[in-house]
């Protein structure tokens, strides 16, 4: 049986102590398995971005235990959660994803040379991420010569490029009009269709539709989990 | 961290400072300046000093020792180079020898150089001087010069050129170009030995110098000192007591050979047998003075001899090397530590705008120590490429203004002028100050939680238990550290002070954040713009801490200063109030024959200073011969300072003429004075008492600034000059002008052969003080304006949102005026304790006494200038935020108009 490449065990997340405790999150259970995209919905301040923040090892959870890659993150130093954000785990937000700095390939690869990889090699890596984003002949550009979708693009390729697998997602379509945010998460599925599992946060219930699952969140707490058979071949499907 | 890994966030680094080109150039910028000068002053340095191997060739040539003979009477000097060449003769005749001589002589009114009549034909000259061109003279009206001078001259070989010697003024012909092998920018005249008679006919002294070489050379060197102790009496004058009884050994022999056997005896008393304090060999040295003038007593009178060897010479000091690698590290050190809180500020503002790049960067996996990187690459880069440019500028600086430089070194510059070793000090203070700068902001940034960070957010700034603490710690520490380390003779103590110095000034730096803090919480209680300004300072802490620490250093200085000078003046009462700029007092005339011969003045000399100074006022009085003790004022240290008589002692007393009164313009001493008064021209007003020639009278002390030296300060009423008439007169001329000399009438009046007290040239206490205070508003204004520079762009966001709910554009320029001053404020407040701290450790750990005729003080005793400082500290704030208000913009009120 295929092990889940991200697994969340009763997980909590307090903000604050005493009158201002907060419980941002309460006794979460989830597994992300390879191929899932897993929608995350619910209104503001429901939990969501902590979350993902949990699930990317960008914060550490008060309570609960969270797996990735069959690896604890309970017992990992600063460090080595680095290192796993490197290799295992790729973000993509709602704007401002890419490095103003560095040409659309060097933001692709560079997990990767962070990681010790020569930087021709990672740029080959990064080369084949284009090619799979449909960016293919755009790796030499700077963010500020792409196109609001197609900076989500690098993201994207950035977020499953060399041994990720694993791609959260928070609002990566809020900044996008209808058009390109279909083409995104067209993109996203079909990444995940070939293998990778990405964790999609979203407030648009026509984007949540995308998903394999759909985890609905109400006050830090998992108020249902909706499966779906079908995806969409496009939104307007879902009308 | 991997090395590739951390290429790739060097790469970032790299690729952040290309993307900012504007603010990597300004620290560019900021780092080379600093960097170039420093280039600079060493090679100045470099310029002025001489190898030690090169000092040797200068004074030795080819010889391995030299003897000198010196005195003010040239026959004296011939007379004992004459018995030094017979000994050599004798004790060593198989050494080489070649007697020359050398005087020092004025080429006009305004330039000074040597004459000289070195033998070039004999091998040991080699060294000294070499010929460049031509040949060395021959007759009396024939020189070589220096290339400089020749150029100066503007003349060629062969060609005749009017020069003026000393009071010799005559034709010569220019037969060579002779000089040192390293080309020098002196003026120097080769002449034959009896050319340089003709000049030493006026000129007077002359330092006659054997060369000693060849096999046994050393030995012989040394034995010839040894036997010179032996023979030296016989060059004293007749009547001398010798031998030199061991209690007056610390006499000078020069006035202890015209003492008879009654004055040694006197003297030997007076010393006794058991230890002398300061005071006590003050009286003896008086006194003993007093006994010689009454002779024929002349500084220099007896010859003096002494003989150097080669070995010795290059054992001596620091190398060139040494001095100018010093000289530029120092100053590129002082220079960086501005340097490095205005590129604290710059990298701090910087990350806080990248904070969300960074958080980016954590998201992809980069570690706190990749996120360093990136701060500190950017630091290391600007550090490196900062001080390459600074060395270019700097040689580009010394290679094209070598024009300019040239007057003022010695050393006629070739080349670049400086040497690699140079400049490795400065490249290497320049790129480890840029990194400490860029350290904190590193640092802080890397701790910055990703989540945070992602959202463009500092979080909030948890008081720092440590800085207060710390902040005092150092300052205490830092003032031990100065305080033993100027109290040791260690090899490291200058090493240890300038530590203790710089822990001082960043402990007192460090204190500035805490206080920002404090301060920010009165912020309700003033005006919108105010609050502002006092919360943005607060939560910007390290901002403006950083802001403050760099003004407060620049203000040391005028804080310093003003405290050295007033302690200074305070110090300087002993010798009387602070002297008149327009005194100009006629004493007497110098026997141009040697040193100290003076005579009375005529009517001939006072009409020559008058023809000089036209517009003077011009007092006639009669000096008398009286020693003068003043009643102290001052008491300091274990013994009461009495009878310590102005200088000189004698002719203290003056008759008080009306010319004199009317010319010190208080009319109260000409009152008192009617009445029959003795009057003393002292420090404050009342009654009084002084002893002339040890005899007490009543007097009336008056406040009247007059000069300190020369200028007699008691005044006897002409009723009753028969008391005195015991006493010698001379006559004087006091010329009272409203101004100070300048500079050409200062050389007319001193080169007659008059003596003349006064009348310095330079610049007056409130000029300088005016030029000070304008210096120090430019340096807090450049310093200012970088940090507010770069902290702009953040309080501009701040400013735009105000402006967005209603505020009015000019707010920006409010509350930059308001921001820089209360820094300022803030700056000054530190920077006036720390001054005073530091030139109180400073004096106090060596102290001395100042002696004068109204007492004795010490250096120790500290005087805090509060009016001048309070003026600072009001003035320069205020000033500070009225220019800063004029030169920034307004905000814009509505957003700029996007192209359709």
């Amino acid at each position: 049986m295929t092990e889940p490449v991200l697994s969340l065990r009763r997980v909590g997340k307090t903000h604050g102590i005493g009158a201002q405790r907060v419980d941002a999150l309460v006794n979460v259970d989830l597994d992300l398995m390879p191929g899932d995209l897993v929608a995350v919905t619910g209104r503001s301040g429901s939990g969501k971005t902590t979350l993902l923040n949990l699930s990317g090892a960008l914060d550490e959870p008060t309570t609960g235990e969270i797996i990735i890659a069959g690896e604890s993150l309970a017992q990992m130093t600063k460090n080595e959660l680095a290192r796993l954000r490197r290799v295992a785990v790729g973000y993509v937000f709602q704007q401002f994803n890419l490095l103003p700095s560095l040409t659309a390939a060097e933001n692709i690869s560079l997990p990767l040379e962070l990681d010790g990889m020569d930087p021709r090699e990672a740029r080959s890596f990064a080369e084949i991420a284009l090619v799979e984003v449909e960016m293919e002949g755009m790796g030499d550009r700077y963010p500020d010569q792409l196109s609001g979708g197609e900076q989500q693009r690098v993201a994207i390729a950035r977020g499953l490029v060399g041994p990720r697998s694993i791609l959260l997602a928070d609002e990566p379509t809020g900044a996008l009009d209808e058009a390109t945010s279909e083409s995104i998460l067209r993109l996203l599925r079909s990444r995940c269709d070939a293998g990778a599992a990405a964790l999609l946060v979203t407030h648009e219930p026509a984007y949540a539709a995308w998903a394999d699952r759909v985890v609905r969140l109400k006050d830090g707490r998992v108020e249902g989990v909706s499966v779906r058979n079908r995806v969409p071949e496009t939104v307007a499907d879902l009308a | 961290m991997s090395g590739s890994g951390r290429k790739a966030a060097l790469k970032v680094a790299f690729r952040n400072s290309v993307r900012n080109r504007k603010r990597t150039f300004f620290l560019v910028a900021l780092v080379a300046v600093p960097v170039a000068l420093a280039v600079v002053v060493a090679g100045l340095v470099r310029a002025s000093t001489f190898t030690q191997e090169e000092q040797a060739q200068m004074e030795f040539g080819s010889a391995e020792m030299k003897a000198r003979a010196w005195s003010n009477s040239r026959d004296l000097s011939n007379e004992v180079m004459l018995w030094a060449g017979e000994a050599l003769a004798e004790i060593a005749p198989q050494t080489d020898q070649l007697i020359y001589r050398q005087a020092y002589v004025s080429f006009g009114s305004s330039r000074y150089g040597r004459a000289l009549d070195l033998d070039m034909a004999d091998p040991m000259a080699h060294g000294i001087l070499g010929m460049i061109d031509g040949a060395p003279p021959n007759a009396r009206g024939e020189i070589a010069v220096s290339p400089k001078m020749a150029e100066r001259l503007e003349a060629s070989i062969g060609e005749t050129v009017e020069l003026e010697i000393g009071e010799l003024l005559r034709d010569y012909r220019l037969v060579g170009i002779a000089s040192p092998p390293i080309l020098t920018t002196d003026d120097l005249v080769l002449m034959s030995p009896d050319g340089l008679d003709e000049v030493l006919a006026s000129e007077g002294n002359v330092e006659t110098s054997l060369l000693i070489g060849g096999v046994g050379s050393v030995e012989a060197g040394t034995r010839l000192g040894e036997l010179w102790e032996g023979v030296k009496y016989q060059f004293w004058p007749e009547g001398a007591v010798l031998p030199k009884p061991g209690e007056l050994s610390f006499l000078g022999d020069d006035v202890y050979s015209l003492l008879d056997q009654a004055e040694v005896d006197e003297l030997v008393a007076l010393a006794g047998n058991g230890e002398l304090a300061q005071e006590d060999y003050d009286q003896i040295q008086s006194r003993a003075y007093e006994m010689a003038e009454d002779g024929d007593f002349t500084y220099g009178s007896l010859p003096e001899f002494y003989v150097d060897g080669r070995a010795a010479w290059l054992s001596q000091g620091l190398s060139v090397d040494q001095q100018s690698s010093l000289a530029s590290t120092a100053a590129a050190a002082l220079l960086l530590v501005e340097v490095a809180f205005v590129a604290g500020a710059a990298f701090a503002a910087g990350t806080r705008r990248r904070l969300r790049e960074i958080g980016l960067l954590g998201a992809n996996g980069a570690s706190e120590k990749h996120v360093r990187v990136t701060v500190l690459g950017e630091g290391l880069a600007i550090g490196i490429i900062g001080s390459a440019a600074g060395l270019v500028l700097g040689i580009a600086i010394l290679f094209l203004g070598r024009p300019l430089i040239q007057p003022f070194v010695t050393r006629v510059m070739t080349g670049f002028g400086v040497s690699p070793i140079d400049m490795i000090g400065p490249v290497l203070v320049a790129i480890v100050s840029v990194v400490i700068a860029a350290w904190l902001p590193a640092r802080t940034a890397a701790r910055v939680p990703t989540t945070t960070a992602l959202q463009g957010r500092m979080p909030a700034l948890a008081p720092r238990k440590w800085v207060v603490p710390v902040g005092f710690g150092l300052t205490g520490f830092g003032t031990l550290l100065v305080t033993v380390a100027l109290a040791s003779v260690s090899s490291i103590s200058n090493v240890l002070v300038g530590t203790g110095a710089l822990m001082m000034v960043g402990g007192v730096a460090l204190l500035a954040s805490p206080i920002l803090a404090v301060v920010s919480k009165l912020a309700n209680r003033f005006p919108a713009t105010g609050r502002l300004v006092l919360r943005d300072s607060g939560r910007h802490r390290t901002r403006s801490a950083v802001a403050v620490a760099a003004t407060m250093v620049i203000l040391l200085a005028p804080v310093m200063a003003l405290t050295l000078d007033a302690s200074q003046s305070e110090r300087e009462l002993v010798m009387g109030l602070p002297e008149p700029e327009g005194h100009l007092l006629l004493s007497g005339t110098y026997d141009l024959e040697g040193f100290g011969e003076v005579g009375p003045i005529a009517d001939g000399d006072v009409a020559q200073v008058a023809s000089i100074v036209p517009e003077s006022f011009v007092a006639r009085f009669d000096a008398l011969n009286l020693t003068a003790d003043l009643k102290p004022r001052f008491v300091a240290g274990s013994t009461v300072q009495v009878g310590y008589c102005q200088e000189p002692c004698g002719w203290n007393a003056a008759t008080g003429s009306p010319d004199l009164v009317a010319a010190l313009g208080v009319p109260e001493v000409g009152a008192a004075l009617d009445g029959g008064d003795i009057v003393v021209l002292g420090l404050e007003e009342g009654p009084t008492t002084v002893r002339l020639d040890d005899v007490e009278y009543p007097a009336v002390e008056y406040p009247v600034p007059v000069l300190r030296f020369g200028m007699p300060r008691v005044l006897i009423p002409e009723s009753r000059l028969d008391d005195f008439e015991d006493a010698e007169r001379s006559p004087r001329a006091l010329f009272i002008l409203e101004r100070s000399l300048t500079e050409d009438e200062w050389r007319q009046t001193n080169d007659g052969g008059l003596e003349i007290m006064g009348g310095y040239p330079g610049l007056s206490t409130t000029q300088v003080y005016a030029l000070a205070f304008g210096a120090t508003l430019v340096a807090v204004l450049i310093v200012v304006a970088l940090v507010t520079a770069v902290s702009a762009a953040e309080t501009d966001e701040e400013i735009r949102t105000i402006v967005a709910v209603g505020a009015p554009g000019s707010i920006r320029r409010r509350f930059l005026g308001l921001l820089t001053g209360y820094q300022t404020t803030v700056a000054i407040a530190l920077a006036l304790p720390l001054g005073v701290l530091l030139i109180w450790v400073f004096s106090s750990a060596e102290e001395y006494f100042y002696s004068g005729p109204f007492g004795q003080i010490s250096t120790a005793a500290l005087v805090v200038p509060v009016w001048p400082l309070l003026v600072l500290a009001v003035s320069l704030p205020l000033l500070i935020g009225f220019l800063t208000t004029l030169s920034v913009r307004s905000a814009p009120v509505t957003p700029p108009r996007r192209p359709t």
